[in-house]
């Protein structure tokens, strides 16, 4: 039955719950009103009869007074024969209605025997009081049967002493005896009649609680209804919400890392659908995650390797060359490698052009040292100095464009390290150490390739003052020694700045091809 | 956000809080079903039938219905009150007892706990009555409810035939009215003296000649004083009948010259005797207590007992030749219960509120005129000795009932009682005495046999 019931689908299961939770009402209504219709029948019943019998005792009850009146009034008087035929017709009439009415209400109201008062019997049957009143009223019937024939006899003694004309004495004794059964036979016919009431009343106090067991069922089908209804939601509970719950611990489970932890439901319904689903998109994930940390292992052995083999950048060794791999360090790898090849070439370059200006610098200042001698001498030699630091300005020039190529490379590598940092952020937070050194390497070259441009630049615009010293000097007046030690001062500022060009250039250590090759050029 | 009390929105309902909201409800469904059962009234538990000629008689019907209905109330239980003319009473029930009709409470006199022990209608009552009330009791109180040693029927009223005598009529006849006749020669010569002084309409003594069993209550005192003994109760339920001893035959003699002479009037029933007692045409009579509230009911100069008792007075039966101590008849008024009654012990709650009940006393008992049937009740002021203070009454409770005796009584005296109540209206109206009361105990030993 439960395995049907799991098997069975959510739609399915719901529209049955739904079925039986409209199903039960409509049953107890249908079951309840029809019995409440009937309870109402028989209410009607027991009531009309009631009613109908204490009518009946209650005209009995009016016949015997009105009997017992006449009675009375009857006399010897020779001049009341007429009244007293009259009133004796009369009692004769009353006590032949008594009789009838007695008997019919034997017939027809005795509880214990009429079949009229089945339903009355019926309703009573099971109370206490009910049955008290059922032997009662079949006691007084009994009784007053018993004196109504006793008194009938002294009625009918007193009539047949007015139809005999009996003696006054005669007839006031036998109207005595007949009043001695009159009152006790009054009495009980007057219990009678209250009996009869009583009854009634019983019967409409038995009819309210009649009404009690359809009122009582009716709460009773409630709670059952209450119960099917709250065992359905349990049910439902049971095998939908437990398992939808299941789930969501599931899913809270996985996302504090639990990636061991699986769904387990029965059954093959919808529950169990999503549920499977869920375990095989687990299980996929689960293999990704492996993959990725596998990957992250590797690339974190790659990128010490790669430290490694590039700590000499840092200390200006620039013929360490990092290995190009196929990972995705293998572009760093190959970037770097390209800005060192032409940072080393860059710096072969500007060692050969330091090395040009010292020498240029130093026959500059031979030349304007000479200066002073002859102007002749002196002008070839500022002519040669000019033609000297012309070629130095666009030596220098050439240098700078080099310079700012690496400058942009520099820049270029920098952007790539961060954009790569930014990438790899939990990693790098993981693995803060290597990373770390890469772009504190990257940056270093970057700032040392900043402070080779702001040398280089520095060194153009001395260059640039020292030929436009050295025009003026040319161009303008031989005759100013003012000038002459100008340019010489200048001349020896840019052997000084050349100095220091070479010192910084200096610190780079790169290969022999390269400055071989930067000679040749 | 709402939550909704059957589905808690903060945490899944368990097991147990479903079945804790299941039971909740539930209970208070069942409460609400109870309270609504409770707001009915109480049904009445159950009914008794009493059986009783209090209620047949004008006098006393008000009363025993407002002490009836005070019962019922207290008790919520429904009384039929069977009503029955005292002299059909013996007859009715038993027609209604061989009717198979319950009757659970009965009001008995005389010898009918005996006649209706004898068909097995009655009831033990012996494990009802305490001993307390045996010794609080008149002397033989108890023995006229008692058939072959099993209590049948206790007292409800005491109430034996004492001599009633009218002072004022003596008086005016010349006769010491602190005097009244203390023997059989002096009452005939009293009667002499009245039947000369008294008009034609007015006698000076009452006997009831009707052919009734309670008018051979009012015979017998006048058979035993004058030495008559004819039904003997030898004591193993067998009854010596002789109607024609000496006793007996000068009773009914004197019963007939009483008729004779006129001293007292021919064949008129104890109503119509008591009737005129109430208007003074009757000078002495064997009655009982009750004759004090029945004088008033005839006639308003006596509706209180201080009245009666300005001109009534009780003593003793006068002595015959046959006695030395007065005798009366023990006649009581019992209570018995019916032996088919299906609630005995309600039955019994009935009886005891009847004879206890400080209601039915100041309601009905005394306004009755019985003795109660607790001695000390009669004697102790702080009681309702003060109801009994009065001089006809002392003289009932020191004089007349000391001298009570039972009849033989027995479950076919009832019937032999007719018999001889009928010999009694013969002899009153001439028949020869010693051929009648030969006949008389041929027709009782026929009975008895």
């Amino acid at each position: 039955m439960w395995q049907f019931l799991i098997n069975m689908s959510i739609a399915r299961r719901l529209m049955i719950a739904a079925a039986i939770t409209a199903l039960i009402p409509g049953i107890v209504i249908s079951v309840l009103g029809g019995s409440y219709i009937g309870t109402l029948q028989t209410i009607n019943n027991t009531v009309k009869s009631s009613n109908d019998a204490v009518k009946l005792v209650t005209d009995m009850q009016a016949d015997l007074l009105r009997m017992n009146s006449l009675l009375e009034v009857l006399n010897t008087d020779p001049g009341s024969a007429v009244s007293n035929v009259q009133n004796s017709r009369e009692i004769t009439q009353l006590a032949t209605n008594f009789g009838t009415s007695s008997a019919s209400y034997q017939k027809n109201y005795q509880i214990t025997t009429s079949a009229n008062m089945k339903s009355i019997r019926d309703t009573l049957q099971g109370n206490t009081l009910g049955t008290q009143a059922s032997i009662s009223q079949h006691s007084m019937i009994y009784v007053v049967n018993l004196q109504w024939q006793i008194y009938q006899s002294a009625q009918n003694q007193v009539l047949h002493d007015v139809q005999d004309q009996a003696s006054a004495n005669t007839l006031a004794d036998d109207v005595a005896q007949a009043n001695l059964e009159y009152l006790p036979l009054k009495g009980n016919l007057d219990n009678l009649v209250s009996l009869t009431e009583s009854i009634s009343q019983v019967v409409s106090q038995i009819n309210t609680f009649k009404i009690n067991p359809t009122l009582f069922w009716t709460i009773v089908a409630f709670l059952v209804s209450t119960l099917v209804v709250f065992a359905l939601s349990y049910l439902i509970n049971l095998t939908i919400t437990r398992p939808l719950r299941r789930l969501v611990q599931l899913t809270e489970r996985i996302a504090q890392g639990e990636t061991d932890a699986r769904a387990f439901v029965t059954g093959h319904d919808e529950t169990y659908m999503v549920a499977t689903s869920m375990n095989t998109m687990l299980d996929s994930i689960a293999r990704l995650m492996q993959n990725v940390q596998h990957q992250h292992n590797m690339l974190e052995t790659r990128v010490n390797e790669f430290i490694v083999e590039v700590r000499g950048f840092g200390s200006g060794d620039l013929r360490t060359r990092a290995e190009v791999t196929a990972d995705e360090l293998g572009f760093l790898a190959h970037s770097l490698n390209y800005a060192l090849e032409k940072l080393s070439g860059l710096i072969a370059h500007v060692k050969t052009a330091s090395n040009e200006v010292e020498n240029i610098t130093r026959t500059t200042q031979a030349s304007v040292s000479q200066l002073v001698p002859g102007n002749v001498e002196q002008m070839q030699s500022i002519t040669t100095a000019a033609e000297a630091i012309e070629n130095l300005d666009n030596a220098t020039k050439t240098i700078m464009d080099e310079v700012r190529t690496l400058t942009a490379l520099a820049q270029k590598t920098r952007r790539f390290g961060q954009a790569l940092s930014e990438n790899d952020e939990r990693k790098r937070a993981e693995e803060p150490g290597s990373f770390r050194t890469i772009l504190e390497l990257i940056e270093q070259q970057a700032g040392l390739i900043e402070s080779i441009e702001a040398n280089l630049s520095q060194q153009i615009l001395l260059c640039r003052r020292a030929l436009q010293s050295v025009q003026r000097v040319v161009e303008g007046s031989r005759q100013r020694k003012t000038c002459i030690d100008e340019a010489n001062d200048q001349v020896s500022k840019l052997a000084r700045a050349v100095g220091d060009l070479q010192s910084s250039v200096s610190v780079f250590k790169i290969q022999e091809d390269h400055a071989v090759s930067q000679k040749l050029s | 956000m709402w939550n909704i009390p059957f589905f808690p929105a903060s945490s899944k309902p368990g097991r147990r809080d479903l079945l804790k909201q299941a039971l909740g409800i539930g209970l208070s469904l069942g409460i609400a079903g109870t309270l609504l059962q409770s707001c009915e009234t109480a049904p009445i538990a159950s009914s008794l039938n009493f059986a009783n000629w209090a209620s047949a008689e004008t006098a006393t019907r008000n009363d025993i219905d407002k002490v009836l209905q005070l019962f019922e109330s207290r008790n919520n239980v429904q009384v039929n009150n069977i009503a029955m003319p005292f002299d059909g009473v013996l007859a009715q029930l038993t027609e209604l007892i061989h009717a198979r009709i319950v009757l659970d409470v009965m009001e008995l006199s005389g010898n009918w706990p005996f006649a209706l022990a004898g068909i097995g209608a009655l009831a033990d009552l012996g494990p009802f009555v305490t001993r307390d009330w045996y010794q609080d009791s008149f002397p033989n109180s108890f023995s006229v409810g008692t058939y072959e040693g099993t209590l049948y029927a206790v007292p409800f009223s005491i109430t034996p035939h004492g001599f009633w005598y009218n002072r004022k009529l003596m008086a005016s006849a010349g006769l010491d009215p602190t005097r009244p006749p203390r023997t059989m020669d002096e009452l005939n010569q009293a009667m002499t003296v009245f039947r000369a002084k008294l008009p034609a309409t007015s006698y000076p003594l009452g006997l009831d000649t009707s052919v009734t069993e309670y008018a051979l209550v009012g015979f017998w005192p006048w058979v035993w004083t004058f030495g008559g003994n004819p039904m003997v109760d030898n004591g193993d339920g067998n009854v010596s009948i002789d109607w024609t001893d000496a006793g007996t035959i000068a009773a009914f003699q004197w019963l007939q010259d009483a008729i004779r002479a006129r001293w007292s009037p021919p064949n008129l029933a104890i109503k119509a005797e008591r009737e005129m007692m109430a208007e003074e045409q009757i000078v002495f009579k064997l009655d009982g207590p009750y004759l004090n509230g029945i004088l008033g009911s005839f006639n308003p100069a006596f509706s209180t007992s201080q009245q009666v008792n300005g001109t009534f007075s009780v003593t003793t039966t006068p002595l015959g030749p046959g006695v030395t101590q007065p005798v009366t008849c023990a006649d009581i008024h019992n209570l018995a219960i019916s032996s088919s009654s299906s609630n005995q012990e309600l039955s019994w709650k009935l009886i005891d509120f009847l004879t206890t009940s400080r209601e039915v006393i100041t309601t009905f008992l005394i306004p009755e005129g019985g003795m109660l049937p607790y001695l000390s009740y009669n004697l102790n002021p702080r009681l309702y000795g003060r109801f009994y203070a009065d001089p006809i009454n002392q003289a009932f409770i020191n004089a007349v009932i000391p001298t009570m005796r039972a009849p033989a009584y027995g479950p076919r005296y009832s019937t032999a009682a007719l018999a001889i109540a009928a010999a009694i209206q013969d002899v009153a109206q001439g028949a020869a005495v010693k051929p009648r009361l030969l006949r008389l105990t041929e027709e009782v030993k026929a009975l008895y046999a």
